[in-house]
Formats: C-alpha cells, structure tokens, sequence
C-alpha cells in the first residue's frame, strides 16, 4: 500500500477488525518494523520521527484498580522531553496544566483515573498526547466505549486541534468519522481511497469484503455522493 | 497481660522485630510493584525456585565449599528465576502461568532432592520447617546488614527511577514510545524483586512470602490513589503488622512467620469488608 498523510488533514482510517488498522498504527510509532517498505515521518524513520507524533491509545486496556491521578497520567507525555532525569520541571507542570485546560478536564487532575467516565477518561489521553506538543495526533478508536453525546463532544474537540496539529485517527465506525475527517480510506489488507472525505460503496465493499449498506445522512455534510439504488 | 518492655531488651528480640521492620520497608516498595503489575504469582514463582538454590548452596558445602552460604544460593536461583520469567522472548513464545508452575515445582523438588543427599552429620543443615515457614529467631546481625543494604539499593532505584517505573506499570506500549529502556527497566524491577525475595525467606519462609510481599500492599491500594502513596502506607502497614505479629508470637509462643501471615490476612479481609460497607454506605446516601 502507499499512502501520504499531509499536515493539517484529517485523516481517517476505517477497515474491519484484523485488517491491518492496529498493526499500521503500531508500525508508524515504531513498535512493530514493516516486513517490507518504509515509514517516514517528517521525514524521519519511526523511531525518531515519532518525537512528533501523540498517540491516544484505546483505554479499555488499562488496569481499573492502578493507583495513579490524572495529573501524573497526563505527566507521563512529557517523559519523552524530560529524558532520565528524576523529576520533572515547572515548566512540564505548566504543559500539563495547559493541557488539562484544553481538554476541559482542570478540575478533575487529582482524581484517580479510574473514578472518571470512559469519555472523560479519553479526554485525559488526548490531554497525555498533547502535552507531548505533537505535530500530529494518532488516535485508536478515541470514541469507543463512549455514547454519542460524548462522541459529538470529542470529535468537536478534534476539530479544533486540527487547526494546528495534524489528525490520523483510526475506527471501524464509519457513521460518525466522515462527518468530521478531510481525508478517508479503508483498509483491509489493501487500502482503499478517494483521496477526499467520500466513502464509495466500491471502496467498503473491497475492504470489508462484503456488501455494506450505505445511508447517506446530509447532515451535517454529505459524505457519500448521490448514488444508484438497488445495485 | 503483655511485657513488651521487658522483651524489648533481649537481643533476638531486637534482631526479630529489626527483620520484620527492615522487611516491610522492602515490601512495601517492592510488593506494590508486584500488585500493581499483576505478578504476584510470578513473585511466587521466584520464591519457590529459590528453595532449589538453598538446597544447592548446602550441597555445594557438602562437596566441600563451605563458604556457600544457602542465602547466597538462594539469591542466585532466585535472580536466575526472575531473568527467566522476565525475558520477552520466553513470555512470547509459552504461557507465562505454565513456566512458573514448572519453575516452582522443579525448585522445590531440587531442594528436597539436594537436600536429602547432604550429610548431615558433616554440615549443619536448618529444617525444611525452618525453610519453607522461616524462622526468624535465628536472625543474625549479618542477616541484618544484608537486608539493611538490600533496603537501600531498592530505595535508591525507585528515587531514581519511579517516574519511569510508574509510566510502565500502567501503560508499557506509551513508555516504550517515550524512550523508556522497557526491557532493562523490567528487568530491573524483577532483580529487585528476586532480592527481596530472599530477605523474606529469612522471616516467612519460601511458603508465605507472598504474603508480607502483596498483602499490605494489596490493603494499601484500598486506600490510595497514588502509586507512590500506595508504596508509603504499604510500608507503614507491613511495619506494624510485622512488628505485631511478632510480639503476638513471642507472648502466645506460636510460630511467627505464621502468626504474622494470619494477622495480615485478618487485616485484608476486615480492609475488603471496610471497604465494602464504605462504598455501600455512600451510594445509599447519594441516593436519598
């Protein structure tokens, strides 16, 4: 596959589950080395580039008793400035403060991270990638596991960030995604784009391998292109 | 009823309730690592193969050197355990809960069998009783230096190291993508853990090392909502448990290591139990 990401976009990625969406996340933040092909980030390989990138992790995969505030989750972005040092500088609380404040979560910094709302709980990793002060944010499924109220709230959230830092943000929910993003592609496998914010039923049905039915919303823009019915 | 002054001027006394103390302080770092990290049973694991080394350190005297002191044993098993048990490539490839029951029971077993081949009348060898549920009577000042340094290096390594320690405990892939050493740094905190290990085997026996190393962390983490918090009342927790214990031993003439395990067990249930009623106390008062 061959894909470019520019900055300022917002880029989403959908593709069912096992189709390489995980694996390609992991890969650009150089967890994983591709078997074949490169990476670069800014021009830089994965292992240096991603110095520029914040990654908000799926948070279901953390332990529901680990005893730790949202203030001291939040510090753990600036690890990659602070270096070995043992302690962290006034200057990595202010950034900490800042991006509490951003994420409108100032109040809640010395609650324990599990006394929170999956929603706010996202919020408080979007806050941890920001402090970071990427120029790029990678988000894993940022809306699972919240309602939809709190999925609006997040995605205006994005929206915002977007005007300076660039988005990739992956998701099997194609309902919500397109609304919001600049770019879409799917991926199962092999990747499939418009290069623009339109979904085809061609491009879903080569990702998911199956016919998918496609309702077209309008609001609040119209993603998919006026299309045939009953083909 | 209790004449703990007049105990409190008797050498061994002095030296048991140092041990205890000098123990907890080790746990409630350690233990909490252990809790958090879900490696209580790998903890387990290290203490029962450190049974193969002391069967091996009496063996190794047997043979004729008798500077194999079966502390020093035991840490090398122990040490050697926990290498094996951190490595990435032997937790990718197998089951972790399989390679310790194996490596759990192969140390007994090699303890038993070493053991059992020593001559007895040439080499002073402690009971297995004495073994596997301590004997802390028989603490040394020696034993007390070794603990004391153990303390220090641990406390050393987490002033040093607790940020980065914190940040992989609780989400290993971010501290990776932070820069983190995740593998040394894993490591490290298994070492630690080997070494406190063997302090315990002094005081609660290979058996009940798993108590004094999760319980009082387990109770703390009830009650807290910092990792570093956690550690403290860990510590102050294990303390007076352990010391209690041990005076509760001497005034009821029962085995300490035991009596200090079954005080710390009394004490998480009565915590779960507080914990319970607290929480069902507030929601019912939320909900008038």
């Amino acid at each position: 596959m061959d894909l470019e990401i520019h900055h300022g976009e917002f880029f989403g990625l959908i593709g069912p589950n096992g189709g390489g969406k995980s694996t390609l996340l992991k890969t650009i933040l150089g967890l994983i080395d591709p078997t074949r092909g490169n990476i670069k980030i800014y021009g830089e390989e994965p292992s240096k580039g991603r110095k520029y990138i914040g990654y908000v992790p799926q948070y279901s995969t953390f332990d529901k008793d680990f005893p730790i505030t949202v203030k001291n989750v939040v510090m753990m972005g600036r690890r990659g400035k602070k270096g070995l040092k043992p302690w962290y500088s006034k200057k990595d609380m202010e950034a900490v403060k800042d991006s509490l404040s951003k994420v409108e979560m100032t109040d809640y910094s010395d609650r324990n991270i599990n006394a929170l709302s999956g929603g706010q709980k996202q919020r408080v990793f979007l806050a941890r990638a920001l402090v970071t002060e990427p120029r790029l944010l990678l988000l894993d499924e940022p809306t699972a596991s919240v309602d939809t109220h709190v999925e609006e709230s997040i995605y205006k959230l994005l929206s915002e960030l977007n005007q300076e830092i660039t988005m990739v943000l992956v998701t099997h929910d194609i309902g919500i995604i397109s609304s919001h993003v600049s770019t879409v592609a799917c991926l199962n496998r092999h990747l499939f784009t418009n290069n623009d914010t339109t979904i085809s039923a061609e491009m879903l049905e080569n990702a998911y391998q199956c016919p998918v039915d496609l309702i077209a919303h309008g609001v609040p823009h119209r993603v998919l292109p006026p299309h045939e019915h009953g083909t | 009823m209790f004449d703990f002054i007049d105990y409190l001027g008797v050498p061994f006394v002095q030296r048991m309730l140092m041990a205890g103390i000098l123990a907890s302080l080790a746990c409630g770092v350690i233990g909490t690592l252990v809790v958090v990290r879900r490696n209580v049973f790998v903890a387990g694991g290290i203490a029962h193969t450190s049974f193969g080394g002391i069967g091996f350190a009496y063996y190794m005297q047997h043979l004729g050197w008798a500077w194999f002191d079966p502390m020093i044993g035991a840490l090398i098993f122990a040490i050697g355990a926990a290498m094996f048990l951190g490595s990435e490539k032997i937790k990718e490839r197998y089951r972790q809960d399989s390679t310790i029951g194996a490596l759990w029971v192969i140390g007994m077993a090699l303890g038993v069998l070493l053991i059992n081949l020593v001559d007895k009348n040439k080499i002073q060898v402690l009971s297995f009783e004495s073994i596997l549920f301590g004997n802390i009577l028989l603490t040394s000042s020696f034993d007390l230096i070794i603990m004391g340094s153990i303390l220090i290096i641990i406390y050393i390594f987490i002033l040093l190291f607790f940020k980065d320690t914190e940040m992989l405990s609780f989400d290993e892939e971010f501290a990776k993508i932070s820069g983190i050493k995740v593998g040394l740094l894993n490591t490290g905190i298994l070492i630690l853990t080997a070494l406190t290990v063997t302090i315990l085997i002094k005081i609660v026996g290979v058996v009940l090392i798993l108590a004094m190393l999760t319980i009082p962390a387990a109770v703390s983490n009830l009650f807290t909502k910092r990792l570093s918090m956690m550690m403290a009342l860990a510590s102050v927790i294990g303390v007076i448990l352990a010391t209690s214990g041990n005076l509760l031993s001497i005034e009821l003439d029962t085995p300490p290591g035991a009596t200090i395990v079954i005080l710390m067990g009394l004490a998480y249930s009565f915590s779960l139990l507080g914990k319970w009623i607290y929480i069902k106390v507030r929601s019912l008062r939320q909900g008038t």
